[in-house]
C-alpha cells in the first residue's frame, strides 16, 4: 500500500496531473482502487463522459459493498448531467447516494501563486476551500481569463476561481517582479548557443518569474 | 529520386497543416522521417523510417557537455545582465530539462542527416539553429511556415534581437504565400544582408487556409462583429502576468465599447478563440459569456469553427498581428487590430498598415467601429481590400496548384 499515499495526497492537494501520472505508473490490476480518483479528476475537468466511464468501471471491477463519500458525490452529480442513465440510477439506488443539493459555489481564497513552465505553462493558485478550509491548488493553462468551478477535493463543495479573484490577488500581493534591463548584452555569446536560446526563448523568459510571492 | 525531410517542428504539423502537401510530395520524393505511423496515413512506398536510438539524459549531457556548460553560463549572463545584476537562484532541474529539450531535437536532426543523404530540409522560422548543421551536411534548407504573416517575425524582430547578440541566418530558400509576403521577405533579406536566399512564390501549401467556396448566407440580416481572440506569447516576460492582467481589462473595455454601440445599430457578436485557449474551454468560456451578460450583449456566441466564423463576419477585431489577417484579407473582411501592446510591430509597408488599422484604446475603437455602423467605412475598407487583392494577385492558387509549383521547382 506504499504507493497509495502519493496518489491520494496528489488528489487531495488538487494536483491532478501528478495524480493521473502516479496512477499510470501502477500495473493495470493495481489501478482498480484508484479508478474513483480518476473519475473525480475527470469530473473536475468537466469531462463527464470519461468520469462516468471510470465510475462504472470502478463499480464493475471492485464491486464495493459501500460507496465512499467521493463515489456518492460523483454519482449524484453525474445524475444531473445524465438523468436517464440506467446504470447510474441503479448505482444511486443501490448505494443510497444522497440527492445533490444545489449550492452557490464559494469563492476560492487564494493564498499563494506559482508559475510552472514545463511541460506547458501553467498558473498554479494555492488556496483554501471556503467551506472546510482545506488547502488545495487550482490551475489554469496559458491564460488568466477564466471563470470556472471545481469541487474541493476533501469536502466536495464547489469553489470558484475567476479573473476577478486572480486580478485582486495579483494586484494586491507582492509578486516578485524584477526590473528588466532592456539594454543589449554586449558580451559575445558562444556561437552555438544564441540561436538555440533564441528559438527556445519560450523557456527562457519565464525563468524570470518562477518564484512565489514574497 | 530526391529525399526530403521535415524538421522536428514541421513534422509536428504534418497531420494538421501539411497533410495534402505530404501526400503530393510522396509521389515525387522519398520522405525520411522519424514518425513511425506515417504509413497508416500515407502511401508507404516512398517513406523511409529512421530508427532513433533512445538516448538517456546522461548520454545527451555527455555528448553535449561543453554546450551544456555554455548554455547554463549564457543564461546566467543573460539573466544577471537583464535583471540589473540582481543575482537570482535559477532552478537547475528546469534549466537542464530546457537544455535537453533543445539538444534532443538538434541531435535527432544531426543523426538523421548523418545516416542518409537528404536533399531538402523543410524548417520552421524558429528553427534557424538547424541551418548551419544542414549546410555542413550539404542539405538545402527551406523555410516552410505553418501560417503566413505580413509582419516582421518574432525571431527577426529588432526589439528581441537587441536582447542577445544574434546573427540572423536565412535558409537557401523561402516558400512565400503571395506577392505581398514575397515583398516582405525580400525586404527582410536585404535588411539583414541575407542575399543568398531564394524566395519562391509558390504559395504556402497549408490545409487550414480559409476555404472560400462556402455560399454566402444571404438570409442573414444582422451585422456581425467577430472577435478573434489570441493568447499571449509567453516568451515576453511582461506577458506572463502584467499583460495577462491588462488583457482582462482590455476585454472588459471591448465588451463595454460594443455594448455602448448597440443602441446605434443592433449587431451580433461572435468570439473565436485561439485553439490553445479552447483546450480548456470549461475554464475559459464562462469568462466571455459572463462579460456578454454583464454588458447586455444578448446576441453573443462563441464559435469553434474558424471558416464558419470568418464567413459570418462583417467586421473582424483581432487582438494582435495574427496570421489570421491573411485569411481575413483573402475573404475581404474588414479587420481592425485592437492591440494590447502600444509598441507592437508594424509592417514595413504602408499599404499593409493601411488595410489593417490599429487602435490601442477603447475610445479609438468605439469611434472606429461607429464609422462601420453608420457611415460608408465598411464599403471603403472592402474596396481597399479588393484593390490590394487585385494589385498583388492574392489568393489565386488552389492548394493542389501550390503543391505542384513547389514540387516542380524542387525536382
Amino acid at each position: 500500500m506504499e504507493s497509495t499515499s502519493p496518489i491520494k495526497s496528489h488528489r487531495l492537494s488538487g494536483n491532478y496531473k501528478d495524480t493521473v501520472a502516479a496512477i499510470l505508473t501502477l500495473p493495470d490490476r493495481e489501478r482498480t482502487p484508484f479508478l474513483l480518483d480518476l473519475a473525480f479528476v475527470q469530473f473536475a475537468y468537466e469531462k463527464y463522459e470519461e468520469c462516468l466511464t471510470f465510475l462504472l468501471t470502478y463499480i464493475s471491477r471492485a464491486q464495493p459493498k459501500t460507496l465512499s463519500k467521493m463515489g456518492c458525490f460523483i454519482a449524484s452529480e453525474l445524475s444531473i448531467i445524465f438523468p436517464n442513465s440506467p446504470p447510474l440510477n441503479q448505482i444511486i439506488d443501490y448505494y443510497q447516494c444522497p440527492v445533490p443539493i444545489k449550492k452557490t459555489p464559494s469563492i476560492f481564497k487564494i493564498t499563494d501563486f506559482r508559475i510552472n513552465i514545463l511541460p506547458i505553462l501553467t498558473y498554479v493558485f494555492f488556496g483554501q476551500c471556503a467551506q472546510c478550509d482545506h488547502t488545495f491548488e487550482m490551475n489554469t493553462n496559458v491564460t488568466l481569463l477564466v471563470d470556472f468551478n471545481t469541487p474541493c477535493p476533501r469536502c466536495f463543495c464547489s469553489n470558484t476561481l475567476n479573473s476577478k479573484i486572480i486580478q485582486s490577488f495579483l494586484s494586491s500581493s507582492n509578486i516578485h517582479h524584477y526590473k528588466f534591463n532592456p539594454t543589449p548584452l554586449s558580451q559575445p555569446l558562444p556561437p552555438f548557443i544564441p540561436e538555440l536560446l533564441f528559438s527556445y526563448d519560450d523557456y527562457l523568459a519565464p525563468l524570470l518569474f518562477t518564484e512565489s510571492p514574497k | 529520386m530526391k529525399t526530403i525531410m521535415f524538421s522536428p517542428r514541421n513534422t509536428g504539423f504534418i497531420f494538421n497543416r501539411f497533410h495534402t502537401f505530404t501526400e503530393h510530395l510522396l509521389n515525387h520524393f522519398k520522405l525520411f522521417t522519424q514518425l513511425k505511423d506515417l504509413s497508416h496515413h500515407f502511401k508507404p512506398a516512398n517513406l523511409i523510417y529512421f530508427d532513433q536510438n533512445s538516448y538517456s539524459k546522461n548520454e545527451l549531457f555527455k555528448l553535449y557537455k561543453s554546450e551544456h556548460i555554455d548554455f547554463i553560463s549564457t543564461i546566467d549572463t543573460y539573466i544577471t545582465h537583464h535583471l540589473d545584476n540582481h543575482q537570482k537562484n535559477l532552478p537547475d532541474g528546469l534549466l537542464d530539462s530546457s537544455f535537453l529539450e533543445m539538444i534532443a531535437r538538434f541531435h535527432l536532426v544531426k543523426e538523421m542527416l548523418a545516416t542518409r543523404q537528404v536533399d531538402y530540409l523543410f524548417i520552421c522560422t524558429t528553427e534557424i539553429y538547424l541551418i548551419d548543421l544542414a549546410r555542413e551536411m550539404n542539405v538545402k534548407t527551406i523555410f516552410l511556415e505553418h501560417a503566413p504573416n505580413f509582419f516582421p517575425f518574432t525571431v527577426f524582430d529588432d526589439t528581441k534581437r537587441h536582447h542577445l547578440p544574434f546573427t540572423a541566418k536565412f535558409p537557401d530558400m523561402i516558400l512565400s504565400e503571395n506577392q505581398l509576403s514575397t515583398r516582405h521577405w525580400h525586404y527582410q533579406c536585404n535588411r539583414l544582408n541575407q542575399t543568398h536566399t531564394k524566395i519562391l512564390e509558390t504559395g504556402l501549401p497549408l490545409d487550414n487556409m480559409v476555404k472560400l467556396q462556402h455560399p454566402f448566407d444571404s438570409d442573414r440580416q444582422s451585422f456581425t462583429i467577430s472577435i478573434f481572440n489570441t493568447w499571449l506569447d509567453k516568451s515576453r516576460p511582461e506577458n506572463l502576468i502584467e499583460n495577462e492582467l491588462n488583457l482582462i481589462l482590455l476585454f472588459e473595455n471591448l465588451f463595454r465599447c460594443l455594448s455602448d454601440l448597440l443602441p446605434i445599430k443592433p449587431f451580433r457578436v461572435l468570439l473565436k478563440n485561439h485553439p490553445k485557449l479552447d483546450e480548456n474551454a470549461y475554464q475559459t468560456h464562462r469568462f466571455y459569456h459572463q462579460l456578454a451578460k454583464k454588458y447586455g450583449i444578448d446576441d453573443f456566441e462563441i464559435c469553434n469553427d474558424l471558416d464558419a466564423t470568418i464567413h459570418q463576419t462583417d467586421l473582424a477585431i483581432t487582438l494582435g498581428k495574427s496570421s489570421l489577417l491573411t485569411d481575413l484579407l483573402y475573404s475581404k473582411k474588414p479587420s481592425i487590430i485592437y492591440s494590447l501592446l502600444s509598441d507592437s510591430v508594424i509592417s514595413y509597408f504602408d499599404d499593409i498598415n493601411n488595410i489593417f488599422p490599429i487602435v490601442s484604446s477603447a475610445n479609438e475603437l468605439h469611434a472606429l467601429i461607429k464609422k462601420y455602423l453608420v457611415s460608408n467605412e465598411y464599403d471603403t475598407h472592402q474596396k481597399k481590400l479588393s484593390d490590394i487583392q487585385n494589385q498583388f494577385q492574392l489568393n489565386k492558387r488552389t492548394l493542389e496548384e501550390k503543391c505542384h509549383q513547389i514540387i516542380k521547382y524542387l525536382t
